[in-house]
């Protein structure tokens, strides 16, 4: 009846006719949506700890460098912890040194000297430094009397970038040890805070060792039959002033498949809150193409460089950071990821901060805006 | 928002979404139309029965015209392409924008006199949808969020149908008046509606939040919706509740009040109010969505939750959150009053005295859907050549804007058929019946047999 009617009142349905311009056929679907801007929370994320900077593939190489002597204490702290019996001297071979063993006989034992293995050196090339050091000279005696011993002591730190000494100490010691002595401590060095730099030298100079008469008599047993002179040293690993580890073009692929979509200009502004005592510096960023060839998306510009100040877990530094990605013409519409140059130095006021692994560097309060829409297409 | 605004609100969103009167102004010029007391009661027609009449009727004040462009080129793109300003697209937009389509369907009439007066007697079926969406949802989508919060509430969709028995009784008072009642008996059959009410969106960079009151009501005449342990609605607990004693789902009354003048040979002058009154719905089935739900940011998360996996399920997560806010929580039932749209005319035409086969008019009318208010006035022409044929056509101006519209009858035997058509300018979608302007749009189709 109504398609009737239609033909009925055909000359008025004409006045009222089809749009041909309104051709649905020919629609494009392209739509943007939030053209003046949207700003969404992203929120707090992190933080990214030392312990996983150092699980990067570009810094793993230090870290097995360090894995086998660094070790860390309860709340993370990275200890350099070492231990050395340095001298050993057989009481038998020295009773054979004995004109008259009937009488008491100083032993002029010499000199000697050792230093925390090659750690030093390998914290201090990459600009490390050390705190609340502490060496320990000890001695174990296999004799059941006591004796007496004569040496000086002495102590020596040198920067292992310029091969200066920084710290030296000397101590003449006159000691006596008691019978059956089992790491008796002769000395002990602990360093002054302002001395970061590990010790390159233990030494024992010009030990003599007052003996009893009827040496062979007074040895405990033949298995313990040896005077051991142990040096263990204790400190932990800080920021230093020195450190300068580059990492060129390193990429962070976030496999944003943007397919349909695209935008012209999104911010992203957050505080980076750091508790690692270094700076962090990101600079030369890139926006990269998707895929594996790396391309570089010339259509984008992006913040240059961003530096995220050092702090402590005492005392975090904010640096509030806002990342900008603006299309120069049209839109984004390809985003593989982000290349950058990354270089972690020291930060002056934390030089002497301890590091732990558990230290680094939060997102917070982290807020993404996208200005000029977000384009959909359709892809029919 | 207090109560006292929300129940506002609703009032004025449900009266949007009720069912519109009859409009066939048509019936006015035609001069044997045996319906016209459906214009105005005090119409006094002849003998008659009619089987049917479709009357179909579609009201939007936005059309798609505020949504497609076409372009230079000859294309064609939505008001979300860039290169559709958002001034255009929202200055285009009411602040509601409301869209109903209605069908009124007389199953059988019958006009017939007794007592000096003309009794009518009809059987009717109204049935309709409608949809009012407020003018902020489609800011927000254009243009995101500006001071970081919209309302977004104001909206609604609903359905019904319902049956009406009507009667209808006018008198010649005097030789130059009569006046005309009409009383309807109105028995919903069908009903249901959402109305969100609340719908607060923030979304700026500390926060996404959603704040939303909705509610839902069906009727439950033919199924009964249970709930879950929860006390959330579960389709899957559906029961069937068809009962005929239950039927129908509420009741209403309206009444149609007209009085027509003849002052003079040939002159006609008409006015009528139509549909004042309304419907008491039962809606058997109600539940409400209401809530905040908010989302801060990521909490701490770490190194090894920055992963696609672990990422999409903390949006689901959020997500989740959000659309637990919008789920349905059962309600208790309720009778909901529903004011039925209100509609007065006025009419005036005259046999030219040359020539009584010609006539001319004008009509007026206003349509008080409250949400959706509509009026036009319209000069018009009634020819009526031959006893079998008579044609009417009119045209004016309206709140839609320029307007237009035409009717003709044919009487064969007894039988008598009876088409109109009222329109406005502006034309439709290749291929659809979508109007590219706000328009107020009446089909009629009509049989009566002239006893």
């Amino acid at each position: 009846m109504k398609n009737y009617l239609s033909l009925l009142l055909v000359p008025l349905v004409l006045w009222a006719c089809e749009n041909k311009a309104y051709d649905t056929e020919k629609l494009n679907k392209e739509v943007t949506l939030f053209e003046k801007e949207i700003s969404i929370p992203v929120g707090n994320i992190g933080p990214f700890t030392l312990e996983d900077i150092l699980n990067t593939e570009k810094l793993s190489s230090i870290k097995a460098l360090l894995g086998g002597v660094l070790k860390t204490d309860s709340d993370g702290y990275i200890k350099a912890d070492t231990e050395d019996d340095f001298w050993v001297i057989n009481a038998y071979e020295v009773a054979l040194k004995v004109p008259d063993p009937t009488q008491p006989f100083d032993y002029k034992a010499g000199s000697n000297s050792t230093s925390p293995s090659g750690l030093g050196s390998l914290l201090g090339a990459f600009g490390f430094g050390c705190g609340d050091q502490k060496v320990t000279i000890s001695l174990t005696s296999p004799l059941k009397d006591a004796f007496n011993l004569n040496t000086t002591s002495s102590i020596t730190c040198m920067n292992r970038r310029t091969y200066e000494t920084s710290y030296t100490q000397s101590v003449p010691l006159e000691i006596e040890v008691p019978r059956s002595a089992n790491t008796h401590v002769l000395k002990e060095f602990v360093l002054p805070d302002n001395v970061t730099d590990m010790p390159s030298e233990i030494q024992l100079e010009d030990v003599v060792l007052h003996l009893p008469a009827n040496l062979p008599d007074r040895i405990r047993s033949s298995r313990y039959s040896n005077f051991t002179f142990n040096m263990t040293y204790t400190g932990y690993v800080t920021a230093g002033s020195g450190v300068s580890l580059p990492i060129n073009d390193y990429i962070i692929n976030f496999n944003i498949p943007l397919e349909s979509f695209s935008f012209k200009d999104a911010q992203l502004t957050m505080n980076l809150v750091s508790t690692l005592p270094l700076d962090v510096t990101l600079s030369n960023l890139r926006v990269m193409k998707p895929g594996e060839t790396g391309e570089q998306n010339e259509n984008v510009e992006i913040t240059e460089s961003v530096v995220i100040k050092g702090g402590s877990p005492e005392k975090p530094t904010v640096t509030p950071v806002t990342f900008q990605l603006k299309a120069k013409e049209g839109v984004l519409t390809d985003f593989g990821g982000i290349k950058a140059n990354i270089t972690i130095s020291s930060a002056p006021d934390f030089a002497k901060t301890r590091l732990t692994l558990k230290g680094g560097i939060s997102v917070e309060s982290a807020t993404a805006t996208l200005r000029g829409g977000l384009t959909i297409y359709d892809n029919e | 928002m207090s109560k006292r605004t929300l129940l506002s609100l609703a009032v004025l969103v449900g009266s949007a979404l009720a069912l519109n009167a009859q409009t066939f102004q048509e019936g006015f010029y035609l001069r044997n139309y045996a319906r016209a007391y459906q214009y105005n009661p005090a119409i006094i027609g002849h003998h008659f029965i009619g089987a049917v009449q479709y009357n179909s009727i579609i009201h939007n004040n936005v059309g798609a015209g505020s949504f497609l462009y076409p372009t230079a080129d000859g294309g064609l793109v939505t008001a979300f392409n860039s290169s559709i300003s958002a001034d255009t697209f929202l200055g285009s937009l009411p602040e509601y924008c409301r869209t109903r389509s209605d069908i009124h369907a007389s199953l059988v009439s019958y006009g017939f006199f007794a007592g000096g007066a003309f009794h009518t007697v009809d059987l009717n079926v109204r049935g309709g949808y409608g949809v009012s969406v407020p003018k902020e949802l489609f800011a927000f989508a254009k243009l995101g969020m500006e001071g970081g919060s919209r309302n977004l509430g104001n909206l609604s969709l609903g359905a019904s149908i319902m049956a009406e028995l009507a009667y209808g009784y006018a008198r010649q008072v005097t030789p130059w008046l009569s006046v005309g009642a009409r009383a309807k008996l109105l028995l919903p059959i069908m009903g249901g509606r959402y109305d969100v009410t609340r719908m607060n969106m923030t979304i700026n960079g500390e926060n996404v939040a959603l704040d939303y009151w909705g509610e839902l009501y069906l009727t439950n005449r033919f199924a009964q919706i249970g709930s879950n342990n929860e006390g959330y609605l579960d389709l899957r607990h559906l029961s069937s509740t068809l009962d005929l004693d239950y039927l129908p789902s509420g009741a209403g009354l309206a009444f149609d009040l007209g009085l027509v003048f003849t002052p003079a040979e040939g002159l006609t002058i008409s006015t009528s109010v139509m549909d004042l009154g309304g419907v008491y719905w039962f809606y058997g089935n109600r539940a409400m969505s209401s809530g905040v739900a908010k989302f801060e940011g990521l909490d701490h998360v770490g190194m090894a939750q920055l992963n696609k996996t672990a990422l999409k399920e903390m949006a689901l997560d959020v997500g989740n959150k959000f659309l637990q806010v919008l789920r349905p929580f059962a309600s208790q039932d309720k009778w909901k009053w529903e004011r039925l749209p209100l509609q007065a005319n006025l009419g005036v035409k005259y046999e030219l005295p040359f020539w009584r086969k010609l006539a001319l008019g004008a009509t007026g009318r206003y349509l008080n859907s409250v949400g959706v208010p509509y009026w036009d006035a319209r000069l018009g022409l009634e020819i009526n050549p031959w006893k079998w044929l008579d044609v009417t056509a009119n045209i004016g101006t309206g709140a839609r804007g320029p307007v237009f519209g035409a009717a003709v009858e044919f009487k064969f035997h007894h039988f008598r058929l009876t088409g109109g058509l009222q329109e406005g300018f502006g034309g439709f979608i290749p291929s659809t019946s979508t109007h590219i302007k706000p328009v107020f749009r009446v089909l009629t189709v009509g049989l009566t047999y002239d006893l």
